[in-house]
């Protein structure tokens, strides 16, 4: 629903923002619940703006708006407190633990957990629902053919991986059904944060013989992929419209609390504007606002008072979301391998300008790689990440470029589709105002990464979102030299060990500690520029009270409630 | 008659294989990444994963080979098992979401169509209607009406009159009537009859048309009304209403049913704009959004469907002449 870029990002799953991290306007003051007015109701349907969404079919899963149904619909092995982030909390499994050096993980699962046509949720049946995400024989239930999951990577530390992923084997050897209600899994390496891995989306238990066999709607067969069945706290009421809308309802036969709402229908839209019309024209619940209304809504409907939660009068959600906007510089470039040239462009650009002209002050400047709310960001982390022009002038000429003399112009990179000539703009003046002249290099999305692939590119503008609440989501796959996401062609080996290190730490903070360590080393060399942290641009209805939209753009509603009467 | 279709029909084999080859060449020429590689967004696709997707759809074989592919797999004769027998055409399969293309249109489609005929039924009866009512009253204070308000439709950006109908009728209308009397503005069903819900976007897809036809339909009533044998049945005492109905107007629609007729063929092409301002499904933005994801199979499956769509329209127009205007014969015998 949101730009392009973020439209494809792949990676993703939500995260609060920690709640002690405070950034200026966007921050979460861990609100309580919420309602003023009074207890909350039983009932209602809320209704909610989403694009269409690519899968339903949790093997496959993997953008936010696949992932905000499926989580809806299903409760993979743990999951995230929406507000923190870095806290789990039991979900499908009731307990968990590893080895000492974290390579063998037993999950203990929930004995009331069943599949909402009344089946147990059993080990079993994560067993199987991992090999499908990463075996390359998996059959897509909507069409019948072979169609291979591009998540399969969520699992690539788990034992008989590369066997399976190449077709030599059929089933992962590190997974293992203790009995019906413990799963062992063994990773090839140590792996410290694979309990925040296991809450993603894709990685929920599916029941083989409906996936198989299809799921009876109506006195008709409907493929899995269109009516999913899942263990979540929501079923599916009919099978997926497409292109129209997805409707869910309560699942009274859930292990857990049922939801107050009776169900929550996504309404899908191609185009954003028309669901911020439509939610204007009081039919729609949630929705993402239309460009250029946002100091309008505010006046209208109130902001939330922690940026996340909607309440009747505190309808507006701007709170920052676990996202950060970058620059990529091309360490490869013959320019670009300059250490100090590239602190100069960081230095150079006015991000605050940009989050106050572009997006209405919806955005916030980064000063670090890693965005709040994910456990090892710090406040002006990335030293260079931030607006100083005569710092920038003298890293300039440090660089050997006094005043921009004899430095060619740089090629500035682009996708023309997601709105970011605006910015791209705004940086190119500002590296004008120093002496750099960077020239637009524009394209349509696919050329785009067409072009980023190859390698051709000098300077380029991405947008980065964890799949899990973790620093080692930012800098093993922006950072480490073995990356294919390593798109700066970065390469430090005491970078790359010292991650390596950082995941076989058992103990919470001291690898957070250690990620800190190398993410302090990455800021010095300025591989990257980061530019901006996404906010939130939502607003809700005012009938909904105690929704949560969690900092990464995912709607909670389990705690949310309609009321009736007006 | 039947020699003129069949002559049609004939002529329609070396269109379609012209716009398919040129299609294929242009999606294989395309600057940008290959279409599996769109699906894995700003995340690096593992090569296992993407080789064994690349091999599926064919997408590692020569363009001719695929194009060859593609043509096999819309004939309805196939080869199967060593034995030829007939088979449902098949589109093939959406690289992007992995369903069948057949189905994919096969939901849009109805929507497209839905819209384009009652679209149509607009354009014919408030276009012709108001240009005949503006040639027979010429200069008067109707035709004023119609000639200024028809320049201006035409000058109106289709997504700006649909987005302003969305908020006359959707919003304004709601807040002034306290939510008793309103349309829908969005979507397909709900809480309306289904018929309600095409009503602002047929009038947003109709209105630069209607403008249109109006003013043909003005025109040429007004070159007709001049011609000699219209004179000659006034002369003989034909009523008004009969020189008109009987007699000018046959000959004044026929540009007036070629106009609707391209016209039909092109909102069956699908209404980007339109689809996109009123949430239709159509297949407007289906293909739309196929193309900037590079999904080929929709792209390939859509443009046939159209293709034959306009055809079968093109081929009941010229044929509609004959019915209009009696000196207009096809086949054997005809002037050329």
């Amino acid at each position: 629903m949101r730009g392009k870029n973020r439209k494809v990002l792949c990676t993703i799953i939500a995260l609060g923002l920690a709640a002690t991290l405070a950034v200026s306007g966007c921050v979460p003051k861990q609100s309580t619940t919420g309602g003023e007015d009074g207890v909350p109701q039983k009932g209602g349907i809320m209704s909610y703006g989403i694009a269409e969404p690519v899968c339903l079919d949790p093997y496959s899963v993997q953008e936010s708006e696949g992932i905000q149904v499926v989580q809806a619909l299903f409760d993979s092995l743990t999951w995230f407190d929406p507000f923190d982030p870095t806290k789990l909390l039991p979900s499908a499994a009731d307990s968990w633990s590893s080895n000492e050096d974290a390579t063998v993980w037993t999950f203990k699962l929930n004995p009331g957990g069943k599949f909402s046509d009344g089946a147990p949720v059993k080990a079993q049946d994560f067993v199987y629902a991992w090999n499908r995400v990463v075996s390359p024989k998996t059959v897509n239930t909507l069409s019948g053919d072979v169609d291979p999951s591009p998540v399969g990577y969520h699992l690539n530390f788990v034992k008989g991986y590369d066997e399976v992923a190449d077709d030599k084997a059929s089933e992962l050897s590190g997974l293992r059904a203790i009995d019906d209600l413990t799963l062992e899994v063994t990773l090839t390496q140590p792996f410290a944060d694979f309990e925040y891995i296991v809450a993603h989306p894709a990685l929920s238990p599916v029941p083989k013989a409906l996936v198989e066999g299809g799921v009876e709607y109506d006195g008709k067969k409907v493929p899995y992929g269109d009516m999913p069945v899942g263990n979540g706290s929501f079923k599916m009421a009919e099978p997926w419209k497409h292109n129209q809308y997805i409707n869910i309802v309560r699942n009274d036969g859930y292990v857990g609390d049922t939801p107050y709402l009776d169900g929550v229908s996504f309404r899908i839209f191609e185009n954003p504007e028309t669901a911020y019309s439509e939610f204007e024209a009081g039919s729609l619940d949630f929705t993402q606002i239309g460009e250029g209304k946002i100091a309008d809504a505010k006046a209208k409907y109130g902001v939330a008072s922690d940026g996340y939660t909607a309440n009747p009068g505190q309808q507006v959600l701007l709170g920052a979301q676990a996202a950060t906007y970058y620059l990529i510089l091309n360490i490869q470039d013959d320019s670009l391998k300059n250490t100090d040239l590239r602190r100069a462009i960081s230095l150079a650009i006015n991000r605050q300008a940009i989050c106050d002209t572009v997006f209405e002050g919806t955005r916030e400047s980064a000063d670090n790689i890693i965005p709040p709310g994910i456990a090892g960001y710090q406040k002006g982390g990335w030293p260079d990440s931030r607006y100083d022009v005569e710092a920038a002038k003298k890293a300039l000429a440090e660089a050997g470029y006094p005043e921009g003399n004899g430095l060619a112009p740089l090629r500035l990179a682009f996708n023309s589709d997601g709105g970011h000539e605006k910015i791209m703009e705004l940086i190119q003046a500002d590296l004008k105002a120093i002496g750099i002249t960077a020239e637009f290099q524009a394209s349509d999305w696919g050329a785009y990464l067409d072009q980023i692939d190859g390698n051709k590119h000098q300077i380029a503008r991405m947008a980065w979102q964890s799949d899990y609440p973790i620093a080692h989501g930012f800098l093993y796959p922006l950072f480490d030299s073995k990356s294919d996401d390593n798109r700066s062609n970065y390469e430090n080996l005491s970078v790359d060990r010292g991650i390596a290190e950082a995941v076989a730490i058992t103990d919470d903070a001291a690898r957070v500690k250690k990620l800190v360590e190398v993410n302090v080393a990455v800021a010095a060399e300025t591989p990257v520029v980061p530019v901006l942290f996404y906010c939130h641009n939502n607003v809700a209805s005012d009938r909904v009270h105690d929704f949560v939209l969690s900092p990464l753009a995912l709607g909670y509603f389990e705690k949310a409630w309609i009321s009736t009467t007006e | 008659m039947i020699k003129y279709i069949m002559r049609r029909v004939l002529q329609f084999i070396p269109v379609f294989f012209g716009v398919t080859l040129a299609l294929f060449l242009i999606a294989n020429y395309m600057p940008g990444a290959d279409p599996v590689r769109m699906r894995f967004g700003e995340r690096t696709p593992s090569p296992e994963v993407k080789e064994q997707l690349v091999k599926q759809y064919g997408l590692d074989r020569p363009w001719y080979e695929q194009y060859g592919r593609y043509i096999a797999g819309l004939s309805p004769v196939k080869v199967t098992d060593g034995s030829l027998g007939i088979a449902s055409p098949d589109l093939g399969t959406s690289i992007y979401t992995g369903r069948r293309v057949s189905a994919i249109l096969g939901e849009a489609y109805p929507y497209t169509i839905r819209l384009a005929l009652l679209a149509i039924v607009i354009e014919a009866v408030f276009g012709i209607g108001a240009g005949i009512i503006s040639a027979v009253k010429q200069y008067s204070f109707w035709d004023v009406i119609v000639t200024l308000s028809t320049s201006v439709l035409v000058s109106l950006p289709v997504f700006w009159v649909g987005m302003m109908l969305q908020w006359f009728f959707g919003i304004w209308m709601k807040e002034a009537t306290g939510g008793v009397l309103y349309l829908p503005i969005s979507g397909t069903s709900g809480i309306f009859p289904s018929v309600a819900y095409m009503i602002l976007p047929a009038i947003t897809l109709a209105s630069v048309s209607t403008a249109y036809a109006a003013r043909i339909t003005r025109s040429q009533l007004l070159e007709v009304m001049g011609q000699d044998y219209i004179r000659t049945a006034r002369a003989k005492g034909v009523s008004e209403r009969g020189v008109l109905w009987g007699h000018a107007l046959k000959n004044a629609l026929i540009p007036v049913v070629t106009f609707i007729g391209l016209d039909l063929g092109a909102m069956l092409a699908g209404a980007v704009l339109t689809e996109a301002v009123f949430n239709w499904p159509g297949i407007g933005f289906t293909i739309a959004r196929a193309i900037a994801q590079r999904d080929f199979p929709i792209v390939f499956g859509g443009v046939t469907v159209m293709l034959f769509a306009v055809m079968i329209i093109n081929l009941l127009v010229d044929v509609s002449y004959a019915l209009l205007d009696p000196r207009i014969r096809y086949g054997v015998g005809a002037d050329e």
